[in-house]
């Protein structure tokens, strides 16, 4: 049960980091990227291929580049480095030409070009058959799964409050605003001056540098990955969370995550099969439609909606810029009594 | 102040703007009125930097701004607002004023991470001037309210704040007037003037000529794509070739 309750947190950690990536990425620059799990697959492969060392010969057959063995903190670094490079690099492509929703298409496909290589070039990272004998970190080697466990959750909370931090320092910044005045109209922030690419093309490498941490984190816990880990449905299933989480807040991302994906990962076992086992899968998902069209419905700006950030940093308050006592008169109800978004009345 | 030098600008095969020239005085409202499809907005859009003309020069403050794009076109100063008004609506009030504060510190993603100090007191000088901003339009009270939930006239207000925000020297505005109950254009005019006053040059497309004669020095009529009379705009109402350019010719007066 112990083991239970800390795998939840460790993989909810690691998901979390996942989640405030992509919703710096979605949520704050209004990229919808929809191949973010490959960045994290990508980390991943990085933080293994940079920790395994030579496999054991001839036990094993895996082949696979580098074949290093630096201590895993500077795999860790390592695989947000590169992930974060490949981002670049991918959004410098697209970014320039494309508009959300066709830069969304060539990110899936991207996504899909990235999967096929990785499986069908085995001498980069052991193809289909993947990666195993990842070593553990610390003193997992030696202790029980529990303890290990708790360690990962341990070091995976690090990561995720240094990324939190990141975040929360771009949300209340110049910067923070200038990327959501892009994802509100792109054209009025440019006709204030405000560089609109370098903005977007930074908050989407800074995305990825996350993927990249928390793909690594992920392959030291589980100590195996291969193609079957970064299916095109985890991206939809992190974007799901933060729909549902609130897009544009980093504390919806979190919630998001340990309440959705933690949750519906758990659910399966709950699932009736209708004697067919192949059944569970696709009953989770439908759960997953059903849950994220009920949160568009009802709560179209999520759980934590990003508006409540900007309620934190309210004169009321006296956060950050707010000049103490200066009350505004709308105050708290008029703030919280607005019209929703998703049926505001245009006039 | 600008210069519009020969200005042409097609759409495919249609001519919009067709060798369009005159220039805007320094620290003076001029008026730009034309009928439907005379090209007002697609010239407006050419200054801006959102379109870039076939051919000719658009000079400002001695520098050739024409294709700059939009980005460059604002740093030097020159600034829009939209025929429809284009707040970031789920943003509020606030905030969409204070973005539009020129060479901000923090807006790179570097600085925005580790010189928070820096911008930190920016940002309090930038939200004391955002008040006083809001204040002058009376939109105090909704400061916490995203924009999107505001009426037409306010939105036309926090398009006039924010473009003021922005420390413009050149303020180019499409249609402020439009749509909005009398008493608001009353104020809207009152706050063009009082820009003027602080030396700002301005350009506005307008319809409504009660609107005009509150806030233009002098008026353009465009016709056509290109420049039919320019004066002042009783001279340019008692014109026969004006009011023929007007559908149908008659009263060029009427409202919005």
């Amino acid at each position: 049960m112990i083991y239970f309750i800390a795998d939840l947190l460790a993989l909810g950690a690691i998901n979390a980091i996942m989640a405030v990536g992509l919703n710096l990425q979605y949520g704050q620059a209004g990229i919808l990227n929809f191949t973010y799990y490959t960045f994290v697959a990508i980390g991943a492969y990085v933080g293994a291929v940079t920790t395994m060392g030579h496999p054991p010969v001839p036990a094993s057959e895996e082949t696979f580049i580098l074949q290093w063995s630096l201590p895993w903190p500077v795999a860790l670094v390592l695989a947000g480095v590169v992930a974060g490079v490949l981002g670049l690099f991918m959004v410098l492509v697209v970014i320039r030409r494309l508009r959300s929703d066709y830069l969304a298409i060539v990110t899936v496909s991207l996504g899909f070009i990235v999967w096929d290589l990785i499986t069908n070039y085995v001498p980069l990272f052991n193809g289909a058959n993947g990666l195993f004998n990842i070593p553990y970190i610390l003193n997992g080697a030696t202790a029980s799964e529990t303890t290990y466990t708790m360690e990962v959750f341990g070091v995976a909370m690090v990561v995720l409050a240094a990324c939190i931090w990141v975040v929360r320092s771009i949300f209340r910044s110049p910067y923070g605003r200038v990327l959501r005045a892009i994802r509100e109209d792109e054209v009025v922030a440019a006709s204030f001056g405000k560089s609109t690419t370098s903005s977007r093309v930074w908050a989407f490498v800074l995305g990825c540098v996350m993927a990249g941490l928390a793909g690594a984190l992920l392959v030291f816990y589980v100590n195996a990955w291969n193609p079957q880990g970064f299916l095109a449905e985890e991206s939809f299933i992190l974007m799901a969370a933060i729909v549902i989480g609130g897009p544009g807040n980093y504390w919806g991302a979190v919630l998001g995550t340990f309440v959705f994906v933690e949750v519906l990962s758990e659910v399966e076992r709950y699932l009736p099969n209708f004697g067919n086992g192949a059944l569970v899968g696709a009953g989770r998902a439908v759960l997953i439609g059903i849950v994220l069209i009920a949160v568009v419905r009802f709560r179209p700006d999520g759980l934590i909606p990003e508006r409540w950030l900007h309620w934190y940093r309210s004169p009321l308050r006296g956060g950050p810029g707010g000049e103490a006592g200066s009350q505004p008169q709308g105050g708290r109800r008029g703030r919280l009594g607005m019209p929703r978004l998703g049926q505001r009345g245009e006039s | 102040m600008l210069q519009i030098n020969d200005v042409e600008f097609s759409y495919g095969g249609s001519q919009a703007v067709a060798g369009c020239t005159f220039d805007v005085p320094d620290r003076k409202v001029t008026g730009l009125i034309g009928p439907n499809g005379a090209g007002k907005s697609t010239l407006m859009e050419m200054i801006a930097g959102g379109l870039s003309p076939s051919s000719g020069r658009i000079v400002f403050d001695g520098t050739e701004i024409q294709g700059l794009g939009r980005i460059r076109v604002a740093r030097l100063g020159i600034i829009r607002t939209f025929q429809t008004p284009r707040e970031l609506t789920r943003l509020p009030v606030m905030e969409n004023l204070v973005f539009a504060a020129p060479r901000q510190i923090g807006e790179g993603p570097l600085q925005s991470v580790f010189g928070r100090r820096r911008w930190a007191a920016q940002e309090r000088e930038l939200r004391h001037k955002a008040e006083s901003l809001l204040e002058w339009v009376g939109l105090t009270r909704l400061r916490e309210e995203p924009a999107g939930s505001l009426s037409g006239g306010q939105r036309r207000l926090l398009e006039i704040a924010r473009a003021m925000m922005a420390e413009p020297k050149l303020l180019l505005l499409d249609e402020p007037s439009a749509g909005v109950f009398p008493a608001v254009r009353k104020l809207i005019a009152q706050r063009i003037r009082e820009m003027v006053d602080q030396g700002i040059t301005v350009l506005v497309v307008a319809h409504n000529m009660a609107f005009l004669s509150d806030v233009a020095d002098d008026v353009v009529v465009m016709a056509q794509g290109k420049v039919l009379r320019r004066g002042s705009l009783s001279e340019v109402r008692a014109d026969e070739s004006v009011v023929a350019a007007y559908l149908g010719g008659g009263h060029v007066g009427g409202t919005s």
